[in-house]
């Protein structure tokens, strides 16, 4: 036991060591995570599949450590993609070491991940979280002993009140410093089944790269369990694959016949075997199971009953927070942009770079502006949904719409990225990672859009004002909005009925314990998610604004139907009086602006697609703006002020409102919203489905089919509406 | 112990004595589907058949395997909410139908 001492070994000082944190979902990895880094962390994507991957720094002893936050994972055969992502990091980026953040209050499940992680050999800590729990329900741990039986450090943690952080900091340099690696135990399976291990070991020998990890055995091992990503590697990369594979199915009909069970089930029976072994030597329980608190609060909350009244209340709650309190924000934030706008206006030097003004208030100021006053909606949105997933609500939540959702091909869990999608659809997209059924996951992505976004409130926040009553008001948003759904369950059914065909996949899903959220959890778990949106509003649309305002501002120099400068001093030298002459002014002004803008590239464009979008009720006007909606939803807003050239416009311009009453019908008006609402998603929706999905063929099909969608069903309320006489 | 068992499957050694020829869900102490269980009743796990691999190894990572204490919380239709030691399942209907359980005091 020299080892033992606390002396950094030599050659540790300026180390750098990567550490990846696994372990089951909710078992507080995040937690320790923040704990270790502070504030010393980024978030990037995994390469290939846009999952947020959190990677921070810390330094212990003069060692640099790297840390990896993962997904959280059951088993190391992953089941859905987000567990598949966890296990690719481990196997493939081979960090130095996994930390596996273990709940001890329902160790031996948490255990089952860990003897998999001690089989794969890499090097190991077991952080033992949430031991105060663990204590509280009476079990005591003799983490000593255990640690003896496993031959892997276990540290005593308890992660949110930051216990046990320098003692694993401790742990992971010195585990850094082990030359050679302390071995972890491993289960051992008996007879028959480390025969056929032997058996398939040795046919790998050689065929695998001997890289050291993964091993051989540990490869076998997932062979015999049926693992697809190991079977697909061996046929990619083993030369005797075929030979393998073969050997890998005698076993398993093998191992039928002499222990009457499919190797998958007796594989984990022994690794459960070893785990209650090793737990009936090191922890004693002094209660029995019974009714937690958890499970008292689920007797009201999921009743047969009560449950489906609570969820709609919550859910009304939800969006009650986003509106009411996002409200006076989003006038503050919209103050500050009127106020940049005029302020650098005013100080802008007379007649310099007339040009640069324009883009700088116009352009920029004007395009971001607008989506950034969305923020509060948006976070508020996330707050809610944050507080539901963090205090374990959401959970039940799918659990209670399942038997719903089931009627429409999908499953509880699909719920949860649609909730997600009234903020915003790119988080939304992300969301479908915890299904683990490809066709369920396509469906819930595809039709996700459907729910109404954030970015599509300041189209209807602009039209509805402008065009209706205000009695109507809450409730023309609120048919918006279920349009959105009814559309959405109609389309998942008829996805699942027809390309995406098939059952759904079994639901299993873990309901975890309900937990007072903590205002740090809650606020980062928002900000991650709302960081998305503006990173969006901080490249797409900046660029599109810029792109936008150059469309709308070029050609310069154009042939005007008459001479306005001429008229304007006509009009002035007439000697009329000043209110008359400063109308007709106005008039000749606005007269120019619209021809300016009729000549202009947008302009051009719009004129181009006015054929096609006449029968809908929109002019060319609206199809320059629908083009610049495309880019991201809001800038539709923006668009029509500048089309309007009523200045700086945002959704409660009057001028711009007073605008659309003159020139459109309120159904025209509702016809926008509705197209809005349909139609293409944005561009940062089209991206993250094809970087979700693998494909651009799902994403051009996503675009394609909604925009077709929105077309139609608009064409037919726009037809239905102007035949019938309805609000036209 | 390498004779032929016919279609029924015994689970180890000792299990096989009794597993053999009992129609499930019929009497006390026989195994039964899950959703037959009455709601509060503790059981025991007796097998997962014929679920498909992949189900398999996912129940078995949430410790639904032999032997494994259960629980049912839930009464209504939808999906079981399952108690599993401290942990907690929402489980599909379909899917709760191959597991197997016999009811224990
Ligand atoms: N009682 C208790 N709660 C904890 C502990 N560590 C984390 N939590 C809480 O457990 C919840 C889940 O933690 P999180 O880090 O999000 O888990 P993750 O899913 O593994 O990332 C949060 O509400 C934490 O505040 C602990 O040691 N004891
Ligand atoms: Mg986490």
């Amino acid at each position: 036991m020299a080892c033992e001492c606390t002396g950094v070994a030599p050659g540790i000082q300026g180390l750098r060591v990567t550490v990846a944190l696994a372990g089951n979902p909710n078992s507080g990895k995040t937690t320790l995570f923040n704990a270790l880094t502070c504030s010393r962390q980024h978030v990037g994507n995994y390469p290939g599949v846009t999952v947020e991957k959190k990677e921070g720094e810390f330094e212990h002893d003069g060692m640099e450590i790297h840390v990896i936050d993962l997904p959280g994972t059951y088993s190391l055969t992953a089941y859905s993609p987000e567990e598949l992502v966890a296990r690719n990091v481990v196997i493939n980026e081979a960090p130095d070491m996994v930390v596996d953040v273990v709940d001890a209050s329902n160790l031996e499940r948490n255990l089952y991940l860990a003897v998999q992680f001690m089989e794969l050999g890499i090097p190991m800590i077991l952080a033992f979280n949430m031991s105060d729990l663990a204590e509280a329900r009476g079990h005591s741990i003799d983490i000593e002993r255990l640690s003896e039986l496993f031959q892997v450090p276990i540290i005593r943690m308890v992660a949110h009140k930051g216990q046990g952080i320098q003692e694993l900091k401790q742990a992971i340099v010195h585990v850094a410093g082990q030359t050679p690696a302390q071995q972890p135990a491993t289960v051992k399976y008996g007879g028959h089944i480390e025969a056929e291990l032997d058996k398939l070991t040795e046919a790998l020998q050689g065929s695998v790269p001997d890289s050291g990890r993964p091993t051989a055995r540990w490869l076998a091992l997932k062979l015999l369990e049926g693992d697809e990503a190991v079977i697909g590697q061996i046929r990619r990369e083993a030369k005797n694959a075929i030979d393998v594979l073969q050997k890998v199915e005698d076993s398993r009909n093998l191992l039928v016949r002499e222990l009457g069970d499919d190797a998958e089930i007796l594989i984990a029976d022994r690794r459960y075997g070893f785990i209650s072994g090793a737990c009936q030597e090191a922890v004693r329980s002094t209660v029995e199971t019974r009714h937690s608190m958890s499970d008292r609060i689920d007797m009201v909350l999921t009743h047969r009953v009560l449950s489906i009244p609570i969820f709609l209340l919550m859910m009304f709650l939800v969006f009650k927070l986003t509106f009411a309190v996002g409200d006076p924000l989003m006038g503050w934030i919209e103050s500050f942009f009127g106020w940049l706008g005029e302020a650098i206006t005013t100080y802008w030097p007379e007649g310099a770079a007339p040009l640069l003004q324009s883009l700088i208030v116009d352009g920029i100021i004007g395009g971001v502006g607008g989506v950034v006053v969305f923020l509060p909606n948006i976070l508020l949105l996330f707050l809610a949904i944050s507080i539901l997933e963090d205090s374990g609500y959401m959970a039940r939540a799918a659990f209670i719409m399942d038997r719903f959702m089931h009627k429409i091909g999908l499953h509880g869990k699909s719920f949860i990225p649609m909730l997600i999608g009234f903020g915003c659809t790119v988080p939304a997209i992300m969301a479908t990672r915890t299904l683990e059924n490809h066709r369920d996951r396509l469906t819930t992505m595809l039709v996700a859009p459907l729910m109404s976004c954030g970015a599509r409130l300041p189209i209807y926040a602009l039209i509805i004002p402008a065009f209706f009553p205000a009695t109507w008001h809450a409730r023309l948003l609120w048919l918006i909005y279920f349009i959105g759904i009814v559309l959405a369950i109609v389309c998942a059914k008829l996805l699942r009925g027809t390309l995406f065909k098939g059952e759904a996949a079994p639901f299993v899903m873990e309901l975890p314990p309900y937990r007072l959220p903590t205002v740090r959890g809650v606020l980062v778990h928002m900000w991650e998610r709302g960081w998305l949106y503006l990173k969006k509003a901080g490249t797409l649309i900046l660029g599109v604004s810029i792109v936008m305002w150059a469309l709308l501002t070029f050609p310069q120099k154009i042939e005007y139907s008459r001479d306005y400068n001429q008229a304007i001093e006509d009009v002035s030298s007439k000697q009329l009086p000043a209110e008359e002459a400063e109308e007709l002014v106005a008039e000749l002004e606005q007269a120019r602006a619209s021809e300016e803008l009729a000549n202009s590239y947008a302009g051009r464009i719009g004129h181009a697609f006015e054929p096609l979008i006449k029968p809908l009720g929109f002019d060319w006007k609206i199809g320059t703006a629908m083009i610049g909606a495309f880019a991201a939803k809001e800038v539709f807003v923006a668009q029509m002020g500048i089309v309007y050239s009523v200045g700086e416009a945002d959704e409660d311009s009057v001028p711009l409102r007073d605008k659309l009453r003159e020139n459109y019908s309120p159904l025209v008006g509702f016809c926008i919203m509705l197209f809005s609402l349909i139609s293409a998603p944005c561009m940062a929706t089209i991206a993250v489905t094809k970087r979700e999905s693998n494909s651009w063929k799902w994403a051009l099909f996503q675009l394609g089919g909604l925009t077709a969608l929105a077309y139609v069903i608009t064409l037919i309320v726009y037809q239905v509406g102007s035949i019938c006489g309805i609000g036209v | 112990m390498t004779m032929d068992v016919p279609i029924s499957k015994k689970q180890d050694g000792e299990a096989n004595a009794k597993s053999e020829g009992e129609a499930p869900g019929t009497v006390n102490g026989c195994a039964m589907p899950l959703p037959m269980l009455r709601p509060g009743q503790p059981a025991c796990v007796e097998c997962i058949r014929a679920a498909g691999q992949a189900i398999t190894r996912k129940l078995s990572a949430m410790g639904i395997v032999h032997g494994a204490h259960v629980m049912v919380l839930n009464s209504q239709p939808g999906p079981l909410m399952l108690r599993v030691g401290e942990g907690r399942y929402a489980i599909g209907r379909g899917m709760a139908q191959h597991i197997l359980v016999t009811p224990c005091q």
